[in-house]
């Protein structure tokens, strides 16, 4: 996609209003929208990093979220240490945000290198129980809380400040959806995403040209579960609260939702996902506290409508 | 002497209780275009599938220019000089025709796919061109392969499977679905393929087709297969000739 | 020791028959209509609900059971013909979208309808107790009349499969849609008839296991995913894969939760082998999965053509 389609021009609107918005909800005294921005913004990011897999490189991936779990639990680690230090070095950000999303990567790299020898649903499947796999060893951590996890003892701090401020967290995480967006654009048209995005159609002809897919397709599910651990170090400050859940499969699905609603492989698909399950989440819990039973059948007409993902709306209507 | 383009030796493949190729043999020399027919389903894509990688022979070896290959990936082939075109006409759809082509060109100049330079730098693009030139397809070389008519598909079908610059081309019926100016093209196409590898020697070509006019015109030899076995081997001359071809095959047809 | 072995190993069985009842029909579903279904964890929970409804109100096991079975069924049937039919042509992902829609959908219901509190059915008066299977070795009674109703069905299905003029049908629909429907086989009917049988055998899972464990909105999601991970050892669409990989699965989880400790804490330090044993005894079932696709991508028993 270039910048230049209806879809993009509604993105880049989307980030300028979200760069304004706690401005306008300071002034309006309503900091719990900052709260739920951030949320929003982080759930977008591991959207774009589940992208890059299953939305351009046709590997559907079920236990997206466990990279979500390995980041937020690295932090909770490194916080534990912090505060028992009472500070230095491995409270900052600056180590924690790079450890943590180390940590994801090389967890991914050995998922990765097993799961990519599969194909199809047995791709979905095993990726699912990697998952599991990572949701079952959050809860037999007795030190971090086991199955209900702890809270932080103390936020990742970046110079005289933490990311426990709202505001400040609500930039940063901004600030990294921004560069994850450009980076995303950047990456798809480089030779490496359009090895990715033929490897998507056409595999064993990409093979035949000399290319050895394999690799290529690790090395981009290696990525995304870095920038996913990178949004899990961010989760666990927003929460300020780590708990096996992150990694447990309906949240990996919750991710897949965001990719598939916003429209997989597409640019900024993955923000207008987490924007609409954000927003709906919110809208509907303010109807009934029991939002999900409106919430489900939506996904399921949004299915059977079969148009793309929300950016498939703004496709369709460009091309009437 | 320099070793053959292509030797076969006793190649067996099965499927379930079906032998697809029971015990072939054959050689190519550099430079030759040598045809297989024989009717559907006589093995004739198992064997370029086993050439190619795609598929693991049960047992029997497969020489490219001296080295057997018969149990290297894919891409090493690839690298080794071997591309395939497919019957089924087998682009990448969502990418443009340009981007179709590139992947080839960039392993052929021993480029791997980097993350952060763009698909298309000015040593891939002169390649590119004349690869799609050489086709007919560089007017629509930014369109979506997806979007071609099946002509254009055929046609860029062949083109991805010369840009990773191979030196034995294995053609799977590259004249079906197009019709009579369109073939015409094609042969052409063909005839300049053998000529055209860019260093050294000419190129040796595999061609599986049905248009036995074709065949009979373009081919240097031809092997036909029933039922996995080649039955016969030999120039077009002596192959219309043949009482056992006439008999299994060509009686038919 | 030995006594602890033998219970631990029937225990072990036991899991394995339910996994394979919700697994048969997750299988079925999966080979013939090439259909992924999250939902199939929600049928085996509405199962559960709907027998500790059916079973005080009728004040019989046996007849609130069947009316459970029948009900789930109707609702799977219905399920089928209203979303899933409309989706065994798209994309895997569609399919589980919509699906993931309904485990919101139902497990939502289920807490508007019957509260949050959650139900529980408890062991009919007849299956009190013990027995003892070999002199000396008592067993809970209820256990193994799951035992036996489980590896029941499983005949069942067998011989449904394999024997039938439908399993006959079932097999057609599996291996070529068009070749079935030449054959005159209504193939609409079968798929709706084929969800309708994999719905009850959930819900037979579901009521069975509902005496030891409980009835919760969400106790779907637990034990789908060790159905799947079952139906991918078994190899998808193989009713014999999924048999074998669900008594290996049960077999393996049962006996290492129980075992596995006291084979660390002779092998390693008491202090590494307190920290490794229970992080290792809950991953263990997914790491025999990714073994075996590891060797096997395509599972133990791979059915042919998929």
């Amino acid at each position: 996609m270039t910048p230049t389609t209806p879809a993009s021009r509604w993105a880049i609107a989307l980030l300028i209003a979200l760069a304004a918005a706690p401005v306008f909800s300071a002034l309006a005294g309503q900091t719990f929208y900052v709260f739920l921005l951030s949320k929003m913004m982080i759930l977008a990011l591991a959207g774009v990093s589940l992208n890059w897999i299953l939305g351009y490189g046709n590997m559907p991936s079920f236990g997206h979220a466990g990279f979500l779990g390995i980041g937020a639990y690295s932090v909770a680690i490194m916080s534990m240490r912090a505060a028992e230090a009472q500070g230095g070095w491995l409270a900052t950000a600056f180590v924690q945000l790079p450890i943590a999303t180390l940590a994801a990567a090389i967890a991914a790299i050995i998922i990765g290198a097993v799961s990519l020898r599969t194909r199809g649903v047995y791709f979905i499947m095993i990726t699912l129980a990697f998952g599991q796999m990572l949701f079952s060893l959050g809860v037999a951590l007795e030190p971090l809380g086991g199955d209900d996890g702890m809270t932080l003892p103390m936020y990742s701090t970046l110079g005289p400040a933490d990311l426990s401020s709202g505001p400040v967290l609500y930039y940063v995480v901004l600030g990294l959806l921004v560069l994850a967006l450009a980076g995303s654009h950047r990456l798809m048209q480089s030779p490496f995403g359009a090895v990715i995005r033929g490897a998507k159609s056409n595999e064993t002809r990409l093979e035949a040209l000399g290319v050895p897919t394999y690799r290529y397709r690790l090395a981009a599910f290696a990525l995304a579960g870095a920038v996913c651990g990178l949004a899990g170090a961010l989760l666990a400050n927003q929460g300020g609260y780590v708990s096996p859940a992150l990694a447990a499969w309906t949240h990996s699905a919750e991710l897949v939702v965001i990719v598939l609603l916003g429209g997989a492989g597409t640019l900024f698909g993955p923000l207008f996902g987490a924007l609409a399950v954000v927003g709906l989440e919110e809208i509907l819990s303010q109807l009934t506290e029991h939002w999900r039973i409106i919430f489900g059948p939506i996904l399921i007409l949004v299915v059977l409508a079969n148009r793309g993902g929300i950016s498939g709306l703004f496709r369709a209507r460009t091309n009437v | 002497m320099s070793s053959p383009a292509l030797e076969i030796i006793g190649l067996h493949k099965q499927f379930g209780g079906v032998a697809a190729n029971d015990g072939i043999d054959l050689i190519l020399e550099t430079g030759e275009i040598h045809a297989l027919i024989g009717p559907n389903g006589s093995g004739k894509t198992t064997l370029i599938n086993q050439i190619m990688g795609i598929l693991t022979p049960n047992s029997g070896e497969i020489h490219v220019f001296g080295q057997n290959v018969a149990h290297r990936p894919i891409h090493t082939r690839s690298k080794m000089g071997v591309g395939r075109s497919w019957q089924i006409p087998s682009v990448f759809p969502d990418l443009t025709v340009a981007e179709n082509v590139a992947f080839g060109v960039r392993a052929a100049l021993g480029l791997s796919a980097g993350w952060w330079t763009k698909a298309l730098t000015e040593d891939v693009t002169d390649r590119v061109d004349k690869l799609l030139g050489q086709a007919g397809l560089r007017q629509v070389m930014d369109a979506p392969a997806g979007d071609l008519s099946h002509a254009d598909q055929r046609k860029l079908d062949v083109a991805i499977a010369l840009s990773s610059d191979p030196i034995l081309v294995l053609l799977d019926e590259p004249l079906a679905g197009l019709g009579a100016d369109e073939t015409t093209h094609m042969l052409t196409y063909i005839r300049k393929i053998r000529a055209n590898s860019t260093p050294g020697p000419k190129r040796t070509i595999v061609l599986i087709e049905h248009d036995m006019d074709a065949v009979f015109a373009l081919s240097d030899r031809i092997s036909v297969l029933v039922e996995g076995k080649i039955v016969a081997t030999g120039t077009p001359q002596e192959i219309g000739q043949n009482p056992i071809v006439q008999h299994a095959y060509l009686g038919e047809a | 020791m030995m006594t602890l072995v033998f219970e631990q190993a029937l225990n072990g069985v036991q899991l394995g028959v339910l996994l394979f009842l919700l697994a048969a029909g997750l299988t079925l579903v999966f080979g013939i209509m090439n259909f992924v279904n999250l939902a199939h964890g929600s049928l085996y929970m509405v199962g559960a609900y709907f027998a500790a409804t059916f079973i005080p109100w009728s004040g019989s096991f046996i007849v609130g059971a069947l009316l459970a079975l029948a009900a789930t069924a109707a609702v799977g049937m219905a399920l089928e013909v209203l979303i899933f039919r409309r989706l065994y042509h798209r994309d895997h992902m569609d399919q589980v979208l919509a699906t993931f829609g309904l485990i919101l959908f139902f497990n939502e219901l289920v807490l508007m309808v019957w509260g949050p509190a959650g139900l529980s059915i408890a062991v009919p008066s007849w299956l009190v107790g013990q027995v003892n299977i070999i002199p000396g070795v008592p067993y809970p009674a209820y256990r193994l009349a799951v035992l036996v109703t489980g590896l029941a069905a499983a005949a069942f299905l067998y011989v449904l499969v394999s024997r039938t003029r439908t399993g006959m049908r079932i097999r057609a629909g599996a291996s070529d849609q068009q070749m079935a429907q030449a054959l005159g086989v209504d193939i609409k009917l079968l798929f709706t008839g084929i969800v309708g049988l994999g719905a009850a055998l959930a819900a037979l899972a579901g009521l069975l296991a509902a005496p030891l464990r409980s009835v919760y909105a969400g106790m779907g999601e637990d034990i789908l995913v060790l159905a799947f991970v079952v139906v991918v050892i078994g190899g998808i669409g193989s009713i014999r894969g999924a048999f074998v990989a669900a008594l290996g699965v049960g077999l393996i989880d049962t006996v290492g939760r129980a075992f596995l400790p006291r084979v660390l804490d002779a092998l390693l330090s008491d202090q590494i082998a307190d920290a490794v044993a229970p992080a290792l005894s809950t991953t263990l079932i997914y790491l025999t999965m990714v073994v075996v696709l590891a060797i096997r991508p395509r599972g133990l028993f791979p059915a042919p053509g998929q």
